[in-house]
């Protein structure tokens, strides 16, 4: 499935950038997020809670950044697995200024399997939208606690053969793979 | 008419339990020392197992065992049995790959068991379990039929290629050929007949119990046929002789085929509970059940009506592909051939048919016996190609149908397609169910309707069904690895009350009542004094369970046999005590009568001397009054009738509501009119939830995307009209009870009524195909496409 959505973020581009770079700041923000480690050359690992209507799980996640290019772009390859299901995509993230602060823009392609797939389908664009818009909300506030404006839009494409959703667990994965390559 | 006896709508007994939540299911059963298993699954529909690391799972303080195909592969466990072989075109055996409980190198479904965790509680097992680490090397997959045969496809099996596990035909091609050669006209059509879950209320148990000191096994479960599990079990996985082994099937909510069949948890269970010495449960919860309860339907067929002038059907061909899982179940090959094809005759006599069917692996669910088993398959596919063939013909939908009938003086009738109908009276049931129906006002629904902006549609279906299963030794001859005879035992107690143990099992069927009033009828016993026992290989001395509609005509029969031999004897004791020829003694509504005389002695006292045999022909006659029969049918019962449906179209926004639903059924005799309407009832209802809503859904890597009931639509109660139902009675030739069963109809007759409806309602936009379920997407898509 597709997920696809931009965010307006007040601060620099450089400081967005560095920001979702920092192990730190991605930990206190993404929700749920427990541990978060560099295991690699640009290869992370991170263990995140993540609750999407009835299912709830310990993700171990495994992301890795590619075609970085500060502070402009790069793409994200990862993994997230738990007894409720797996999912595994990429996503490609673009920083652009815009009216004094950035937008960011990511593009995502995943799948889901397992209990998410099964019992999530219908709840995970709203779950995603929704820790997507958790995570941007606190970001914007660590990066800018005056402002704290976050204009949140969440598109989704699903195929056409599968009009159903998909699980929480995408949801989380999307979080996900935005956050960690994020980091460094 | 004795007093609930054959034909009495009584009220049924095990009611009154079951709506005071006194109903015993396996789950309520606790044994002492209890554990609790969670099994692990697969999340991926085609993997290797590159390492299960139970480490954690097992260091988890509760936590008894965590055991993997390995463990069981070590212990000699074998695989699950399939219970029906096919044979291809060319006369060679199938492909019949093996099916270990516990996944042991290769998991082929999401759902596909991989290891059990045995805890102290059922939250520590599931916690637990989300520690088995399993790395899975994923392996391309094929979830549906399209991608099974598609050039160059995955394989499920490599002992399978093409995915093929059998290539099957039956009917004479030749014959079809040169009709088709001669036909004037030729109606076709290409179906999906949508896959389905079965979702019984109670989801699948199962607790396993081992007795050391006596090296006994004891399965609870929920199944429709416990003699058949603990035969498959024991001599088949476990290596367990039967006396070793009691498996008891209590009440059981609902099965509707899904509980037939041996599952893998009944193995692991049964083999843990050794292994560890404690006794474990396992109940399924609702999502699991979507992915390892056996599933149904799911074919994708083309198939040809060829006609002579008048529309006179001369030749049929068909050819099928049916999504057989990834593992064979334990009916699953024979449902899409001899379930399936030997209907296709239907209630018509065409001369000439052609079928032949390609059983396909898939890595989904296994499939097996749904409601119906194949007839709702058959019927499906030719109730809407009969349609079509009325419109290539110029004919109504009724007089095409009326035409081709096989005529009531025609029976015994011969179909080309292996099976011998007994009796039947087609035209009947349709005369029936068009009074019933209104049918001859339908135009002015239809302008009522369309004032309202609706479009109204009326469809017919007149379908057929064999059921009765099944002549053991045609049964043996078409693969069939078991016989399926049944087996009642009559126990009259001293003092007159009566115990029926009974190989049939209920599981929603209410034979706790039928059964009784057969007994009533046979003996004049009150009602109340009959208990009926079944569900438990300890008792009960032998059966082959319920299903193929199957407890009336083989398990009922099985039963008046019995009975029959306790009348016999109650009159040999009867003539005794009352000092007469046995042949002058009249046996009628409890008492024993000298014939022509007031000399009689009540049945509660032939019983009495039967075990207090101080007064009694001991020289002759054994004491005691115990019966038992085993009956084997000499054929299938063919139920068969008419349905109509109506339904309303709302063409802004494709919502299709079936606003009345008629049904003529013609079940042979009826024990219990009420209980046989509520079964016309529930099949109809499922009926019209796969005609409207039910799909089950894979996608491509093979991930189940309807696997709750957010994604699975089931019909409620709002989406099923107040149905209008008779019956339309044709005894059965060949059973003494002239039953023919009534539980699977409904399934069967209901959804191409329900689409032929749909269609014709369609008609001014010249929609000629709809797939099932017509969802308000797909009807909206249809009418916004011919719109164009």
């Amino acid at each position: 499935m597709e997920i696809k959505g931009e965010y307006q973020i007040d601060a620099p581009r450089q400081a967005v950038w560095e920001a979702l770079n920092d192990p730190e700041m991605l930990k206190k923000c993404i929700p749920g997020c427990e541990s978060l480690e560099k295991v690699g050359d640009a290869k992370f690992a991170a263990k995140v809670t993540a609750a999407v209507g009835p299912v709830r799980a310990k993700f171990n996640t495994s992301l890795s950044l590619e075609d970085l290019n500060p502070p402009v772009s790069y793409r994200l390859v990862g993994e997230s697995k738990a007894a409720a299901g797996f999912g595994r995509g990429s996503a490609t993230v673009e920083l652009e200024e815009q009216d004094g602060g950035t937008l960011l823009r990511y593009d995502a392609d995943f799948k889901v399997g397992g209990k998410l797939a099964q019992v999530g389908s219908r709840l995970v664009m709203g779950a995603t939208k929704k820790t997507a818009d958790q995570f941007f909300s606190a970001f914007s506030k660590e990066l800018d606690p005056g402002a704290a404006r976050v204009d949140a839009a969440v598109e989704s494409t699903a195929e056409p053969s599968f009009p159903w959703t998909y699980v929480l667990s995408g949801a989380s994965f999307v979080v996900l793979l935005i956050w960690w390559f994020l980091l460094r | 008419m004795i007093k609930n006896g054959m034909g009495a709508a009584v009220r049924r007994k095990e009611d009154y339990r079951f709506i005071t939540g006194n109903g015993q299911y396996v789950d309520d059963i606790n044994r002492p020392n209890q554990v609790y298993a969670y099994i692990v699954r697969s999340p991926v529909a085609h993997a290797r197992l590159a390492s299960v690391d139970t480490a954690a799972a097992r260091a988890v303080p509760g936590v008894v065992a965590v055991l993997t195909g390995a463990d069981m592969a070590t212990d000699g466990i074998g695989g699950l049995p399939c219970g029906w072989g096919i044979h291809n075109k060319d006369g060679s055996p199938m492909a019949e790959p093996g099916h270990p409980p516990l996944a042991a190198e290769v998991v082929r479904y999401v759902g596909d068991q991989v290891a059990v965790v045995i805890a102290e509680s059922k939250a520590i097992a599931r916690d637990a379990s989300e520690l088995v680490e399993v790395d899975y090397d994923e392996l391309p997959a094929v979830a549906g039929l399209v991608a099974a045969s598609a050039d160059g496809a995955a394989l499920v099996w490599d002992e399978a290629p093409g995915n093929i596990c059998y290539d099957w035909e039956i009917g004479d091609q030749a014959a079809t050929e040169a009709a088709f050669a001669s036909a004037k006209q030729i109606a076709s059509i290409d179906v999906v007949n949508n896959r389905l879950i079965a979702n019984a209320m109670e989801p699948r148990s199962a607790i396993g119990e081992y007795d050391s000191g006596k090296d006994e096994h004891t399965l609870y479960t929920t199944s429709q046929n416990p003699h058949v599990i603990r035969l498959l079990m024991g001599a088949f996985v476990m290596g367990i002789p039967e006396h070793k082994l009691r498996v008891i099937a209590p009440d059981v909510g609902g099965g509707f085929g899904s509980k037939i069949f041996h599952y893998a948890e009944e193995a692991i269970v049964t083999w843990a509970a050794k292994k560890i010495k404690r006794p474990i449960k396992w109940t399924a919860e609702r999502s699991e059940s979507f992915i390892s309860d056996a599933h149904g339907r799911d074919h994708v067929t083309h198939a040809e009506m060829a006609m002579d002038e008048n529309g006179i059907f001369v030749g049929l061909r068909v050819s099928t592909r049916a999504n057989l899982g990834a593992y064979l179940s334990t009916f699953g090959p024979s449902v899409p051939t001899y379930l399936y094809a030997t209907l296709l005759a239907g209630t018509y006599k065409t001369p000439a048919i052609y079928a032949e069917v390609k059983g396909m692996f898939t890595n989904t669910v296994p499939v097996d016996a749904y409601r119906g088993a194949g007839r709702p398959e058959a019927s499906y596919l030719l109730e809407r190609l009969v349609d079509r063939a009325a419109k290539v013909a110029g004919l109504d939908p009724i007089e095409i149908r009326r035409r081709n009938f096989i005529q009531p003086d025609e029976f015994p009738y011969q179909t080309p397609v292996a099976l011998e109908y007994d009796t039947g009276d087609y035209g009947a049931a349709v005369d029936k169910a068009l009074e019933l129906g209104d049918y001859d006002s339908f135009d002015k629904r239809k302008a009522e309707s369309a004032g309202r902006g609706k479009l109204r549609g009326i469809g017919i279906s007149t379908y057929i069904e064999a059921c009765g299963l099944a002549p053991s030794n045609i049964a043996g001859a078409l693969g069939a690895r078991a016989g399926l005879y049944e087996a009642g035992t009559v126990r009259v107690n001293p003092t007159g009350s009566v115990t029926v143990l009974t190989g049939s099992h209920s599981h929603g069927q209410g034979h706790e009542t039928t059964f009784a009033q057969l007994v009533t009828e046979a003996l004049g016993v009150d009602f109340d004094l009959v208990e009926i026992v079944h569900g438990d290989t300890g008792k009960v001395p032998f059966g082959m369970g319920t299903y193929g509609s199957r407890s009336a005509a083989v398990g009922g029969v099985a039963l008046v046999n019995a009975l029959e031999k306790i009348r016999t004897k109650a009159k040999k004791i009867a003539a005794h005590l009352l000092e007469a020829s046995e042949e002058d003694i009249e046996f009628k509504e409890g008492q024993l009568t000298v014939a022509g005389t007031d000399k009689a002695v009540a049945f509660s006292d032939v019983a009495m001397a039967a075990y207090v045999p101080h007064n009694y022909p001991l020289e002759t006659l054994e004491p005691g009054l115990e019966e038992t029969a085993f009956y084997d049918p000499k054929n299938f019962t063919f139920p068969a009738g008419c349905h109509i449906c109506e339904v309303e179209i709302d063409p802004d926004t494709g919502v299709v509501d079936v606003v009345s639903f008629t049904a003529a059924d013609d079940f042979g005799r009826v024990i219990n009119p009420m209980i046989v309407e509520g079964q016309v009832h529930g099949g109809v209802a499922q009926g019209i939830g796969q005609a409207l809503y039910e799909q089950c859904i894979y996608d491509e890597s093979g991930q189940l995307m309807s696997g709750s009931l957010m994604d699975y639509c089931l019909p409620k109660a709002d989406n099923i009209p107040d149905f209008s139902v008779t019956t339309s009675v044709t005894p059965c030739t060949h059973n003494v009870l002239g039953v023919k069963g009534c539980g699977e109809a409904g399934a069967i007759g209901a959804p191409p009524a329900v689409i032929n409806a749909v269609l014709n309602a369609l008609a001014k936009y010249e929609v000629d195909d709809i797939q099932m379920p017509a969802t308000p997407e797909r009807v909206w898509r249809a009418i916004q496409s011919a719109a164009k």
